[in-house]
C-alpha cells in the first residue's frame, strides 16, 4: 500500500487498481453499477428478442471490390466482351465496351458455389458462406457509398452500425473499448473517422481505433520514463481530490463515470498489453492467418486481432482494407492490381472464418465482408472498372446466416441487381435482428424525431428472412 | 368587407377578384350552383373521406371554399373563374382522383366546372389561407405565437431576487417548495464568469484584484471588464461558428493529413464573426449582413472596395459553410444537395427548425408545407442556381473591386514581361559561356557520333527516337555543363552585369501586387424559375413556386417584403428573408429572438430553457419557463438586439450567481436542511434551477486554460488558420510544439476541419462538423483519462507551468498555494496543502533516487502536481 491509504471502500479498490488485484476489482465494480440511465453505459444488456449472435466483425473493403471478378461469375459478359452496350460509367460518365473477367471461376464445396481463382481460400469456405449477390444502393461516390454502408445514409453525420449495436447491447468486456476499428496506420480511406462515428448518439458509442503494430491505444503509456510509483502516487492524490469534489455532487453520475474511467485506464494499461498481444497466440494460429508471410502479415494481424477481441467480449470490430487509400478502387490495371490485393486479404479473411468456427465462436459472431460498392461490367480506359452501386456482392458468415447459400442475382452482365434485391438498410436490419435487436425499435431521439439506423419509414427496410438459417 | 381584409399574403388579387365578382353578380347567383347547395354534397360523397375534417391527405381538405382555395401540398385546388387551370378539375378529368372505382359522373364534373367558372359562389365567409392551412395549436405554439412582454410574476419572498429574470424563476421554485441555492463563493463565481465570457480562466492577478475589491459592485465591474475584453469575441464567436457549421475547408474533408480543398481566405468569415461579437453588432444587423451582406452594399459597380463592402461580402460566408464538393463532383444532384443543405443550415441556425423534412413532403410534425420549403428555396436559387452553377473556386470574389483587380492584373503582366526580358538577358549571357564550354567537352566525344549527339540533344525529349534517346542517356552527361562551371568561367564585367540583373529580378518580384479572396454568396444571374420537387427529387419537378416564407409565420406585415429588389443587380430575395427574420413587426422575429436568447441561456447555464436548442418547433421540447423566455426574447428584440446586454442581464441575476453544490439550497432562505425533503428528491433534474448546474469545460476552454496557465498563450486575434501536424504513425493530429520564443494561439484559430480535429480536442468532444452544431455533447470516456495521464501536450505544459510557478514561489507550501490559485482559481485548505506537500516530497524523493538533482527533482514533482490538478474534476468542471 502506498502512503495515501484512503478510507472509503471505493478508494481502497482504486488503490489496488494501481497495483495488483484488478480482476477482483473488475467483478466488484460489475455489481456496483451506475445508478443512471442504463442505456448510457457500456454494461451488457439484453436486446429486444433472443439473439442468435453476440458480436460482429465487419471486414470493410474500402474502394469497392470487383464482384464480377471475384464472386459473381458472368459467362454472358465474357461471351460479349468488347460489345458496346447502353451502360455508362458512374463517375466518368462515358460509355465503353463490355469487359469480361479474365479470371476463371470454379464450383467449391458441397454447396458448389462458384468463386474466382483469385480467392481460393475464401472459396474453400464456400459451405460456411452466405453469398448475397443482389445488394444495391444509389451513391456512386466513395464517401457517400461508405457512409451508406456504415450508417444506411449517404450523407455523413449519422451513427454507424457499430455505434448502434453497442448502444443497443453494451459490451461484455469492460477492460477494452466496446466498438473497435482496426486499420494500419498508413491506411486512410474515404469516409475517414466517419466510418466509426457515433453521429448524435452519446460519444461513448464511438468506435475506438486500436493499432495492430506499435502502441495499440493512444496515450496508453507515458511518453517519458518515470520512476516507479510516481504515476500511482499522483493518481492517489487525484482520487482523493476527486472524491472530495464529488461529495458536493453525490447525485452526479458523470463525475462517477469519470472517476471510474481512471480505474479503467489503469486496467487497460495492465490488460491491453496481454489481451492485445498477438504473439501470445501459438505459431500454428499465427501461420493460419499468414503472419509469417510479409504479403499476408499486415491484414492477417488485423484478422487475428479481431478474433481475439470478439473472443474477449468486444461487441463490434470493424477492420478496414489495407493501405493505400481506397485500395480496391481499381480504375485501371485491374488484372494486375486485383490479384495482388487478393493475395494480401483473402487468406486472412478465410482464416478468420475457419478459426472462429474451430473455436465454436462462428455461431455467435457475424462476419460481414463488404465494400462500399461493386464495379462496372464495362471497361474504363481499357484496363479498369469504374464504381457500380447498382449491384454488388457481400459475403456473410456465422451468426445464424444460411451457410453454403447464394441469395439474389445481378443481370447478365453483373451491372444491376435484378433478383431478390437487398438494400443496404435491409441488410443492416437483418444483422441487427440476429443480434436480438429490432431495427424499428432501436431508436434515439434527435431533433425531436425518434431516429433509427435503417429509417425504415423512408427506406422501407425489412429483415430478409431468406438469409437466415 | 371583412373578407377582403382577411385575404392577405399573396393571393389578394385573385381573391379580390372573386369577391368583386360575387358582389357584382349577386342578382344572378341564385341560378348558379352554390358551394353549400350543390358542390359540397358531391364532394362529400366522393372526396371528403380522404380530404375532410378527419383526414387530409396531401394536407388538402375540400369541405369548405377556404380550404379548397388554400389547397394542399400541390397548391390551391381551384383557380377561381378558370376550370381548366384548376387542379381539382384536372385530377377528376384525368381519372386520377378519386382513386378506386367510384368516379364522378360527367354531370357532377360539369356542375363543378360551372361553379369554378362562376368564381366559386358561396355563402361562406372565406378565411385566410394560413387560417385554413394551420391549426390553432400550430399557430399558437410557444415559439411561433406573437412575442409580447409577459407581466412579471408577483412573488411572496423577494429576498432572493436581483433581476426580473429571478422573479420568473423564483415564482416557479416557490410553487414547488424550492428556492435558490446560496450565492456561490466569490472565487467560484469569478472562475465561472471568466470562463463563460472569455473561455479563459482568471489570472492570479485578476484573482487578487477581485479579492481586494471591497466595493459592492465588484462583481459587476468584473462582468463589464470581461464583456469589453477582445477574448469575449473569441469565446462567443466560437459559439456562433458552431451554429453556422463553420470550417476552414470547403470540400470533402475525409483524408488524414493536410486537408484538401483548402481555399484561401475562408477564415475571414471566422474573423468577421469574432469582430462582430466584440463590437456587439446588433443581432438583427448581424443576420442581415450574413444572409444578404452582398445586397446591402453596391459592390458590383464599385470603383474601389471600401472596408464596409469587403466586410459585408465576407459576412455572407455564413451561407458558404456547407460542404461544397462541386469542384470535384459537378453532377446535378450534388449541386442540388448544396442548395438543400444551405437551406437546412439557415433553418436550424436562424430559425431553430428542421426545414429539411419538408423537402419531400409536408413536414410531419411542424406546420411547414412542402410549398413553404420550395418558396424558401426560391429565396436562394438566384445565388445557388444549379442551372448556372458557380463552383467553390469560381464563386470566389477578389477582395478588390474589378477595376482595381484589372489594374493589378495589368500591372502584374507588365512586371512579368519585364521579368521575362531580364531572364532572357541572363540566359543569353550564360548560354554564350555554355556553348563555348560545351564545345570543349564535345572534343572528348568520338568525332563520328558528334553530329548525331548534337542533333539528339537539340530535339525535345518526346521527339527523340530510340537511338537518339540512347545517345542522350549515355553521352549527354559527359557534355553537360554544370551551372557552377559557368559561374567560375564568367568574365568580371559579365559577372557584374549578371549580379545587377539578378537584383533586378528580386526587385521585380517585390513589385508583384496581390489581392485576397472572399468566400461570398451573391446572385449569379436573374432569378430562375423554382419548382417544387416531387419526393424531393430534382428529376421530378412539380409546379413552379413563388419565393416566400414559412406561412405559419407570415402576416400582413410581411407580404410586401419580397416586392423591393436588392441593390446592384441582385434580386433582393435574401434581403427580404433577413427582414422577415428580423423586422420587429414580422412574426418570424419573435421566433428568431427566442431561438437566440435560448442559446445564450444554454451557453451560460449548460442547457437552454428549451433543451433542444436546434429545434424549437412542435417536435422540440417545451421551455421550462416560457414566460421568462418570452420576457428575455422581447427585451432582446425590442431594445436593439444587443447580445452583450442580454448576457450581462443573465450573468448579473441571482440565478446565475447560485452555488452548484447540492446541499447548499436551503440555507439562503432560512430553511434548515432536514426539515423538508431535499431538492434533489423533489426535482433531481434541476429544471427549475434550484442550484447552478455543474458544467464541464468545452474542449477549447480546456486547452486554452492549460496553455494560458503554462504561460504560453498568445491572445492575438485573427489571421490564417494555424496548421496542424498529422502523424501517420499514430494517427494523431496535434499542434506544432511551440519553441522557446513562440506561443500557442487560441483554439479557434487552429485549422478547423470537418474531421480530424486535434486529437486532444477531439477527446474532449470538439465535434465533427457535418451540420450546424447548436449544442456540444460532453462525454466521459477512458480516452480522456488516458490523455490527461499520458498526453505529450499535457506533460510538456505541466513542465512549463512548474517553471512559471517556481519563479514565483519557494518551497512546497508556497508552490501549492500558487498552483491552486493558478489552476483551480482558489486557495487550498489545510488538508489539501498537506496532501500536496506530501506528494511533492514523495515524488521529489523518487526523482532524486532515479538520479536527478534536487532542483530537477523538485521541478518534476511540481510538474506532476500541476498535471494532477489539471486532471481533477474540479478543474474540468465549472462549479
Amino acid at each position: 500500500m502506498n502512503e495515501y491509504s484512503l478510507s472509503t471502500r471505493r478508494a481502497m479498490l482504486r488503490d489496488s487498481a494501481f497495483g495488483l488485484g484488478s480482476f477482483a476489482l473488475n467483478s466488484l465494480l460489475a455489481q456496483d453499477r451506475l445508478s443512471g440511465d442504463s442505456r448510457f453505459s457500456l454494461q451488457p444488456r439484453k436486446g429486444h428478442h433472443p439473439a442468435k449472435a453476440k458480436s460482429v466483425i465487419m471486414l470493410f473493403q474500402n474502394g469497392g471490390p470487383s464482384h464480377m471478378d471475384l464472386f459473381d461469375p458472368k459467362p454472358e459478359l465474357k461471351r460479349r466482351h468488347g460489345e458496346q452496350v447502353n451502360i455508362k460509367n458512374a463517375m466518368q460518365g462515358n460509355s465503353e465496351p463490355l469487359m469480361g473477367s479474365k479470371f476463371t471461376f470454379k464450383r467449391q464445396g458441397k454447396s458448389g458455389i462458384e468463386f474466382s481463382e483469385l480467392v481460393p481460400h475464401l472459396g474453400a469456405r464456400a459451405d460456411d458462406l452466405c453469398v448475397v449477390r443482389s445488394l444495391f444502393h444509389e451513391d456512386p461516390n466513395h464517401p457517400g457509398g461508405t457512409y451508406m454502408l456504415c450508417s444506411c445514409n449517404r450523407r455523413p453525420g449519422r451513427p454507424t452500425l457499430g455505434s448502434w449495436v453497442v448502444y443497443g447491447l453494451g459490451s461484455e468486456n469492460q477492460n477494452l473499448p466496446a466498438f473497435v476499428c482496426l486499420r494500419e496506420s498508413s491506411a486512410f480511406h474515404s469516409g475517414g473517422s466517419m466510418q466509426i462515428h457515433n453521429g448524435w448518439l452519446p460519444s461513448m458509442f464511438c468506435g475506438t481505433e486500436l493499432r495492430t503494430e506499435g502502441e495499440a491505444v493512444l496515450n496508453l503509456r507515458s511518453p517519458r520514463a518515470i520512476p516507479n510509483g510516481v504515476q500511482e502516487n499522483s493518481l492517489g492524490l487525484l482520487a482523493r481530490l476527486n472524491e472530495r469534489h464529488r461529495r458536493d455532487y453525490p447525485d452526479d453520475t458523470e463525475l462517477d463515470a469519470r472517476i471510474r474511467n481512471y480505474e479503467l485506464a489503469c486496467r487497460m494499461q495492465l490488460a491491453a498489453a496481454s489481451e492485445l498481444d498477438l504473439f501470445a497466440e501459438p505459431t500454428k494460429v499465427q501461420e493460419l492467418y499468414g503472419l509469417h508471410d510479409p504479403t499476408t502479415a499486415v491484414y492477417g494481424r488485423k484478422c487475428l486481432m479481431a478474433r481475439r477481441l470478439v473472443e474477449r467480449g468486444v461487441r463490434f470490430v470493424q477492420v478496414l482494407a489495407p493501405a493505400p487509400h481506397n485500395s480496391w478502387d481499381h480504375h485501371g490495371d485491374i488484372n494486375n492490381r486485383l490479384p495482388k490485393l487478393c493475395q494480401q486479404v483473402e487468406r486472412p479473411s478465410a482464416a478468420l472464418i475457419s478459426d472462429l468456427k474451430q473455436r465454436g465462436l462462428l455461431e455467435s459472431t457475424i462476419v460481414l465482408w463488404i465494400g462500399e460498392f461493386g464495379r462496372m461490367p464495362i471497361s474504363q480506359g481499357g484496363t479498369g472498372r469504374d464504381h457500380n452501386p447498382h449491384g454488388f456482392t457481400a459475403l456473410l458468415a456465422g451468426g445464424g446466416f444460411k451457410a453454403g447459400h447464394i441469395h439474389g442475382a445481378t443481370d447478365e452482365f453483373g451491372y444491376r441487381a435484378v433478383q431478390d434485391r437487398i438494400s443496404v438498410p435491409d441488410l443492416m436490419a437483418t444483422v441487427l435482428h440476429q443480434l436480438g435487436l429490432n431495427h424499428e425499435h432501436l431508436s434515439f431521439p434527435n431533433h425531436g424525431i425518434l431516429e433509427t439506423l435503417t429509417e425504415s419509414r423512408i427506406t422501407g427496410a425489412k429483415v430478409v428472412k431468406e438469409l437466415l438459417a | 368587407m371583412n373578407e377582403i381584409q382577411n385575404f392577405t399574403r399573396g393571393r389578394l388579387s385573385i381573391l379580390g377578384f372573386i369577391v368583386a365578382l360575387c358582389l357584382s353578380k349577386g342578382t344572378t347567383q341564385a341560378e348558379l350552383p352554390t358551394f353549400e347547395k350543390t358542390i359540397l354534397p358531391i364532394l362529400e360523397a366522393r372526396c371528403t373521406s380522404c380530404h375532410g375534417a378527419d383526414t387530409q391527405k396531401g394536407r388538402l381538405r375540400v369541405d369548405s371554399v377556404s380550404a379548397i382555395l388554400a389547397g394542399g401540398n400541390n397548391g390551391p385546388a381551384v383557380a377561381a373563374g378558370d376550370p381548366e387551370r384548376s387542379l381539382l378539375v384536372k385530377m377528376v378529368l384525368s381519372g386520377e382522383m378519386p382513386p378506386g372505382k367510384k368516379k364522378l359522373t360527367s354531370d357532377e364534373l360539369a356542375i363543378i366546372r360551372q361553379w369554378v367558372k362562376a368564381a366559386l359562389p358561396t355563402k361562406e365567409k372565406i378565411r385566410s389561407i394560413e387560417d385554413s392551412l394551420f391549426t390553432h395549436e400550430e399557430r399558437s405554439h410557444w415559439a411561433f405565437r406573437p412575442l409580447l412582454v409577459p407581466a412579471l410574476p408577483v412573488i411572496k419572498e423577494v429576498g432572493q431576487t436581483r433581476t426580473p429574470i429571478d422573479q420568473f424563476l423564483v415564482d416557479r421554485l416557490q410553487a414547488k417548495g424550492l428556492s435558490f441555492a446560496r450565492q456561490a463563493e466569490p472565487l467560484t463565481l469569478l472562475r465561472r464568469v471568466t470562463f463563460d465570457l472569455t473561455g479563459l480562466p482568471p489570472t492570479i492577478e485578476q484573482l487578487d484584484e477581485f479579492i481586494r475589491d471591497s466595493r459592492p459592485d465588484a462583481y459587476e465591474r468584473i462582468v463589464d471588464r470581461l464583456l469589453s475584453s477582445p477574448q469575449f469575441g473569441v469565446r462567443w464567436g466560437r459559439h456562433w461558428l458552431d451554429i453556422a457549421g463553420y470550417t476552414d475547408t470547403v470540400t470533402f474533408d475525409e483524408d488524414f493529413g493536410e486537408p484538401r480543398g483548402f481555399l484561401e481566405g475562408k477564415w475571414r468569415y471566422r474573423d468577421y464573426v469574432i469582430d462582430a461579437f466584440n463590437r456587439d453588432l446588433p443581432y438583427d444587423q448581424f443576420i442581415r449582413e450574413q444572409v444578404a451582406g452582398d445586397e446591402l452594399v453596391s459592390w458590383r459597380d464599385a470603383k474601389v472596395y471600401t472596408t464596409d463592402i469587403v466586410e459585408k461580402l465576407v459576412a455572407t460566408g455564413f451561407l458558404r459553410t456547407v460542404e461544397d464538393i462541386s469542384v470535384e463532383d459537378p453532377r446535378t444532384f450534388v449541386l442540388w444537395s448544396n442548395v438543400h443543405e444551405t437551406l437546412e443550415q439557415v433553418g436550424t441556425s436562424l430559425l431553430g427548425l428542421s426545414l429539411q423534412c419538408a423537402r419531400c413532403h409536408s413536414h410531419k410534425f411542424e406546420p411547414i408545407t412542402q410549398q413553404d420549403y420550395y418558396g424558401m428555396m426560391a429565396l436562394f436559387t438566384p445565388a445557388l442556381n444549379p442551372k448556372a452553377w458557380k463552383n467553390a473556386r469560381n464563386r470566389l470574389l477578389p477582395d478588390v473591386a474589378s477595376p482595381v483587380q484589372a489594374e493589378i492584373d495589368k500591372h502584374n503582366r507588365e512586371v512579368n514581361r519585364l521579368g521575362r526580358e531580364v531572364q532572357q538577358q541572363i540566359g543569353s549571357i550564360r548560354r554564350g559561356y555554355e556553348m563555348k564550354l560545351q564545345e570543349e567537352k564535345f572534343k572528348g566525344i568520338p568525332e563520328a557520333i558528334r553530329p548525331d549527339l548534337k542533333a539528339s540533344l537539340d530535339l525535345p525529349e518526346q521527339k527523340r527516337d530510340a537511338v537518339q534517346k540512347y545517345l542522350v542517356a549515355k553521352l549527354g552527361p559527359l557534355v553537360k555543363v554544370q551551372p557552377a562551371t559557368i559561374d567560375t568561367a564568367l568574365a568580371v564585367e559579365d559577372r557584374q552585369k549578371l549580379a545587377r540583373l539578378t537584383d533586378r529580378i528580386a526587385e521585380l518580384n517585390g513589385m508583384v501586387r496581390q489581392h485576397g479572396w472572399i468566400h461570398a454568396l451573391y446572385d449569379v444571374g436573374p432569378p430562375p424559375p423554382t419548382h417544387l420537387f416531387k419526393r424531393g427529387e430534382f428529376e421530378t419537378p412539380g409546379p413552379e413556386v413563388q419565393p416566400g416564407f414559412l406561412r405559419v409565420l407570415s402576416g400582413p406585415t410581411t407580404e410586401n417584403l419580397l416586392k423591393t429588389a436588392g441593390t446592384s443587380g441582385s434580386s433582393g430575395r435574401r434581403m427580404a428573408l433577413a427582414k422577415w427574420i428580423t423586422a420587429t413587426d414580422s412574426p418570424a422575429s419573435g421566433l428568431a429572438a427566442r431561438v437566440m436568447v435560448n442559446r445564450i441561456w444554454q451557453y451560460l447555464f449548460g442547457q437552454g430553457l428549451s433543451v433542444n436548442s436546434e429545434n424549437v418547433g412542435l417536435s422540440g421540447s417545451a421551455p421550462t419557463h416560457p414566460e421568462l423566455l418570452d420576457w428575455l426574447a422581447a427585451d432582446f428584440r425590442d431594445k436593439g438586439w444587443q447580445i452583450k446586454r442580454t448576457i450581462r442581464q443573465i450573468v448579473l441575476s441571482a440565478a446565475y450567481r447560485q452555488s452548484s453544490v447540492a446541499n447548499a439550497s436551503h440555507n439562503a432562505s432560512g430553511h434548515r436542511a432536514g426539515s423538508r425533503p431535499s431538492p434533489v428528491t423533489i426535482e433531481p433534474q434541476n429544471s427549475s434551477l434550484w442550484r447552478m448546474r455543474l458544467r464541464r469545460l468545452d474542449a477549447e476552454s480546456l486547452r486554452d486554460a492549460i496553455v494560458a496557465q503554462a504561460g504560453k498563450l498568445d491572445t492575438r486575434l485573427g489571421g490564417p488558420p494555424v496548421p496542424l501536424v498529422y502523424d501517420i504513425g499514430t494517427g494523431r493530429v496535434s499542434e506544432q510544439e511551440p519553441g522557446a520564443d513562440s506561443v500557442y494561439r487560441r483554439s479557434v484559430f487552429l485549422t478547423n476541419r470537418r474531421q480530424y480535429n486535434p486529437t486532444f480536442l477531439g477527446h474532449f468532444d470538439k465535434p465533427t462538423v457535418t451540420r450546424c452544431v447548436c449544442r456540444r455533447e460532453t462525454s466521459a470516456t477512458v480516452q480522456q483519462s488516458l490523455a490527461l495521464m499520458n498526453d505529450k501536450f499535457l506533460i510538456a505544459n505541466a513542465q512549463r507551468c512548474a517553471e512559471w510557478i517556481s519563479t514565483r514561489a519557494k518551497g512546497p507550501d508556497e508552490e501549492t498555494r500558487v498552483a491552486y490559485r493558478l489552476i483551480l482559481g482558489r486557495f487550498p485548505d489545510k488538508d489539501e496543502t498537506n496532501w500536496c506537500e506530501q506528494l511533492l516530497a514523495t515524488l521529489a524523493e523518487s526523482y532524486r533516487k532515479s538520479g536527478r538533482t534536487s532542483d530537477e527533482a523538485a521541478r518534476l514533482a511540481l510538474a506532476d502536481l500541476c498535471q494532477t490538478l489539471w486532471s481533477t474534476n474540479e478543474f474540468l468542471y465549472l462549479r
